[in-house]
């Protein structure tokens, strides 16, 4: 045969010849043939049955295979509703059906009979032989897990390099990328009310531990840090903004024994965030002149047990046989024998994210009244008001305020200090939009809401819904969408054709909830409630707005949905 | 749509071939032309427009070139004379064709490109206020630069007198957005199909051999070309802060990574045109076992590199008028082959680099320095300087790609929390990965070779691969294409 090869080569003949008589050279017996086209067979052809069959037997409303069915009819109808001109129309079609197609291939890929076993087995043996974790976890060394973000943060060069900014603009088309705009304009809106700006940026875990990541960094002597941090401290204080870096604090109480990040979660420990916390109140006791109204808040030791955060995103099922669940001892802060709980009359509001919000919501299951707002208060001895939200710091909570003053809700009257607490990776990787903090006329509005204290069963069509995450893919592993809902009927008719916003649980424990599953045309029976009921409860998580005017509105809270279509 | 996709293996698939088997002879290019718009307009939907604008306008084109007219319809089409006088009728439509898709290629790929670069003159000019509005943004349709050149090569080459012309749309569709090579090559010319596209034949052993391709294809993509790009993604985004090791390896894990990925598309695309019934001819044949640069481009991208000698370095005059014409011809036709890449200095300073070597090597003939040394040591010397031009290649920006030469050389700074890294693509995955790669390449025959003969342990380590590739797909969240961007 290798002298057939050499004669071909040396005929020169043309590529699509040589191709044709190098097909034709093929070696291969006939029941090789048979084996390789059965074995095909088996493994492709038969899988769409097999799922299909492991779906009816999971009793899934809709095999997902059709889902574009109603998926793309939605897309287009959804289009020809919108009273635009054709071109824009052809153009918003596109733009909905790419949705539609990204909503159905990744569905078919998360409803695979083999994702879930397959995932999790194969993670497990990346991570405890290979070392490996995936996309978002990294493994370090002793056990400890380490998320990607954090890393990219000291890794890339300087966030406020020119080029860098640059390239971020170009790939981040609708994105802020430059952190110093929106915290100066922020900090003059806030001047304007007499209002002092302080920023805590929360250093991540590899700044501290940088040896249990790469056996380069045993003898380092101070926190590793991003090129540009030292410059954008520098211009924010020219500015008469103060920026408490706790990287040194967290360095020197590493040094002194105290761990200061969990081993396999993404924030710090309550050793170290109470320590920050007394830095921080000690701060502003001595630097800002607040009123006498102190409160005698008090702590409660206990421990609490839990899995971390980047342990979950590795998706192994019982992980924690690689990764042990870590007890820490928190303090609960509490004031005459009852729940610490924010105050709207308080002079320090605390702006923060995840790291503010472990310890203290019930839902991250690492304890709660035991987080950086409760200590806060309990270091200063008085009441402090705080919006938290997990998630994207850099404009999340500064989103919830600017919507909250437009609602006519003045969130910073009687306030002298503001905090702004996110994780410090969010000057680099950020979105940085600036936003109005003005106070605003309430304006006349027809959706429906709801009375302290009331709820409601009623009837209604699904118009909107924001995005839903997929489970595993984000960080956090409980989400809020919004729901815009069109012909509201109550069940006893006093309410005919009225419209609302509604918020609900998406994703509970990286777990879709039937919610998640409706589409927009569906007809849906609920519950709904009023939000200011709700929403220390379910505040602080990660929510997805619906866009417009729409996120002015009041939401209400809803909760057991039916489908009346599957009832 | 992906090949190494679950949607694509699971579901597409599947019913592509079974629509394609079950119909008769007739229907099976009117089946695969509906399955490729599919395919294509799965990445978004008006791209399909675009790629009928352009299969239309060639079609008429290609009719027009070979004189076909209404009342001649029914009688069978010639091949034009070879190097035969033209008709002005001619002349034009071939005009029209040649002009409408390179204008698409133009506006599509280079529009960005050029209001970048307006604005940077205008403001090292201090005109700002001159600057065009950045905020609209061209997207670049999937796949553009392929089934472009593809399509032109059809009333070129019936131009030339080197095939005849279509007059069935339906075979001229299918032709153009055949699936398995739409989005990232290989490049099929018209004349290299268009008998098969006129009757093909299928069997059991084709198509057997089809699935030997698409399993490996598979594999190198999935198993070896996302390890790598991880790999490369990592130190080629930590900046200008790695050291001198672990920047050579992030180039040389790049290496690899394009190699698998677009060798590994290219099996698929060959495996699974077997399985239609499809041969398209050999599109990489391992590249990284070159003595020279030119030997480099009689084994990489061959589509691309036949495409361009035949259409471009041929039509400038080739060798035939002069050494320094010469040496300008190979530098002028790399310098647009850079620019076929995409649209960014980066691409052109590759397309110069690999073009200046060319003519370099030419220029020195059989008395170049490198070629008196021992072959394992060209070759060493051949991939270093391909090292070197794929940083230009894979760095985002003209600086980033400047930076990472310096560190390669010892020159540039390190940046301590770059050094980070380092736990991460030194860890035991990406170790096998990249050591498994590197033995693939250098140790083991290509696809084509290696399928030649199927025996029992061949048959069980292709068929394990394909397993372990799926189990892979089900798995990684990893999965980019690097030529789909092109």
């Amino acid at each position: 045969m290798s002298e057939n090869r050499e004669y071909i080569e040396k005929k020169k003949y043309d590529r699509e010849t040589q191709a044709r008589i190098e097909i034709g050279e093929t070696k291969i017996s006939p029941t090789m043939c048979w084996i390789l086209i059965i074995f095909f067979f088996l493994t492709v052809f038969s899988f769409p049955f097999i799922q299909g069959f492991y779906e009816i037997n999971r009793q899934y409303k809709q095999l997902q295979v059709f889902t574009w069915i109603p998926e793309f009819s939605n897309a287009i109808k959804k289009s020809m509703q919108k009273n635009i001109s054709p071109a824009d129309k052809m153009f918003d079609t596109n733009k909905n059906l790419l949705e539609a197609i990204n909503r159905y291939e990744t569905g078919l890929e998360n409803r695979s009979f083999l994702r879930k076993p397959l995932l999790s087995s194969v993670q497990y043996l990346f991570a405890s032989w290979l070392n490996s974790g995936n996309e978002k976890a990294f493994v370090g060394n002793d056990g400890w897990l380490f998320y990607r973000n954090g890393i990219t943060y000291l890794t890339q060069d300087g966030f406020l390099q020119a080029d860098i900014l640059k390239t971020r603009r170009k790939k981040e088309v609708d994105v802020q990328v430059d952190p110093r705009i929106a915290t100066i304009d922020f900090a003059r809106q806030l001047n304007q009310r007499n209002i002092k700006l302080i920023l805590l940026p929360i250093p991540v875990k590899p700044m501290i531990y940088p040896e249990k990541f790469s056996t380069h960094f045993s003898l380092l002597k101070s926190p590793l840090q991003n090129a540009s941090f030292a410059k954008f401290k520098t211009e924010m204080e020219d500015a008469g903004i103060t920026v408490i870096d706790l990287a040194p604090i967290m360095w020197q109480a590493k040094k002194s024994g105290i761990e200061t990040f969990l081993r396999t979660d993404t924030h710090w420990t309550p050793a170290m965030m109470e320590l920050c916390a007394k830095s921080v109140a000690e701060k502003i006791n001595k630097n800002y002149q607040l009123s006498d109204r102190k409160k005698l808040y008090q702590k409660v030791p206990m421990k609490v047990k839990n899995q971390g955060d980047i342990a979950l995103m590795l998706g192994i099922e019982a992980v924690e046989t690689l990764y042990p669940p870590q007890q820490v001892s928190i303090n609960k802060i509490s004031y005459d024998k009852s729940r610490w709980q924010p105050s709207r009359q308080a002079e320090v509001l605390l702006l923060g994210d995840s790291f503010a919000n472990i310890y203290s919501l019930p839902g991250m299951k690492w304890g709660d009244s035991a987080g950086l707002p409760e200590q806060l208060s309990y270091f200063m001895q008085r009441d402090i008001d705080c919006i938290l939200r997990n998630d994207a710091g850099a404009y999340a909570t500064r989103e919830i305020l600017s919507r909250e003053l437009r609602r006519n809700r003045d969130r910073l009257q009687g306030k002298k200090v503001v905090i702004w607490e996110f994780a410090v990776r969010e000057l680099a990787l950020g979105n940085w939009p600036i936003l109005p903090m003005k106070l605003e006329q309430k304006a006349e509005s027809d959706f429906f809401s709801l009375e302290t204290g009331k709820s409601i069963i009623v009837e209604a069509t699904i118009g909107e819904i924001s995005k839903v995450p997929i489970p595993g893919s984000v960080p956090y592993k409980d989400h809020v969408m919004t729901l815009h809902l069109l012909d509201i009927k109550s069940i006893d008719g006093s309410i005919q054709n009225k419209e609302a916003l509604v918020c609900t649980m998406s994703m509970k424990d990286n777990v879709w909830t039937e919610a998640a599953l409706l589409r927009p045309g569906s007809r849906i029976k609920l519950k709904l409630r009023c939000w200011d009921d709700v929403e220390s409860r379910y505040g602080a998580y990660n929510r997805s707005e619906l866009d417009g005017d729409l996120s002015l509105e009041t939401p209400c809270w809803g909760e057991q949905f039916k489908d009346l279509k599957h009832e | 749509m992906v090949f190494s996709s679950h949607l694509f293996i699971f579901y597409f698939l599947p019913l592509a071939l079974l629509f394609y088997y079950l119909l008769p002879r007739r229907g099976k290019h009117l089946s695969l032309t509906v399955t490729s718009y599919i395919f294509y307009g799965w990445a978004n939907p008006l791209f399909m427009c675009l790629m009928l604008y352009s299969t239309v306008i060639d079609y008429i084109c290609g009719l027009i070139v070979a004189e076909q007219q209404v009342s001649s319809w029914k009688q069978p089409i010639k091949v034009l004379k070879k190097g035969g006088q033209r008709s002005r009728k001619q002349k034009i439509a071939l005009f029209v064709s040649i002009a409408t898709n390179l204008s698409l290629l133009g506006f599509f790929k280079y529009f960005n490109f050029a209001i970048d670069n307006y604005n940077a003159v205008a403001v090292a000019l201090g005109l700002e206020s001159m600057q065009l509005d950045t905020l609209f943004r061209i997207i670049l349709p999937l796949g553009i630069s392929f089934y472009t050149f593809q399509s032109m090569s059809y009333t070129i080459d019936i131009y030339k007198g080197n095939a005849k012309a279509i007059r069935n749309f339906i075979d001229f569709a299918c032709y153009v957005s055949m699936f398995p090579q739409l989005v990232a090559g290989p490049i099929i010319r018209f004349q290299e199909v268009a008998n098969q596209l006129e009757s093909r034949i299928h069997s059991f052993e084709k198509f057997a051999r089809g699935l030997t391709f698409l399993f490996l294809g598979m594999g190198k993509k999935i198993l070896l070309a996302n390890p790598c790009g991880k790999i490369a993604d990592l130190a080629f985004n930590a900046g200008g802060g790695l050291d001198v090791l672990d920047s050579w390896y992030g180039a040389t894990a790049y290496a690899f990574q394009i190699y698998f990925d677009f060798s590994g598309y290219s099996d698929m695309a060959i495996g699974l045109g077997l399985m239609l019934g499809f041969v398209f001819p050999k599109n990489f044949d391992s590249p990284y076992i070159s003595k020279s640069i030119t030997e480099f481009w009689r084994r990489w991208h061959l589509s691309l590199s036949f495409w361009l000698r035949d259409y471009l370095y041929i039509s400038l005059g080739g060798s035939r008028k002069g050494n320094a014409r010469t040496y300008i011809n190979l530098a002028a036709v790399m310098l647009l082959g850079g620019l076929w890449h995409g649209s960014s200095w980066n691409f052109l300073i590759w397309g110069a680099i690999h073009g200046g070597l060319l003519a370099f090597e030419r220029m020195m003939g059989k008395d170049s320095i490198y070629r008196k040394l021992p072959g394992a040591l060209q070759v060493l010397i051949t991939f270093v300087l391909v090292l070197f031009s794929w940083v230009f290649f894979r760095a985002d920006t003209l600086t980033d790609a400047w930076l990472y030469c310096q560190n390669m050389l010892g020159m540039g700074t390190t940046n301590s929390g770059a050094m980070l890294i380092n736990g991460i693509i030194f860890n035991p995955y990406h170790l096998i990965s990249f050591c498994i790669a590197g033995i693939i390449i250098w140790a083991m025959p290509q696809t084509w070779n290696f399928t030649r003969k199927i025996t029992w342990p061949r048959l069980i380590y292709i068929c394990t691969v394909f397993v372990i590739s799926l189990v892979a797909l089900t798995t990684q969240s990893f999965n980019p294409f690097i030529y789909f961007i092109f």
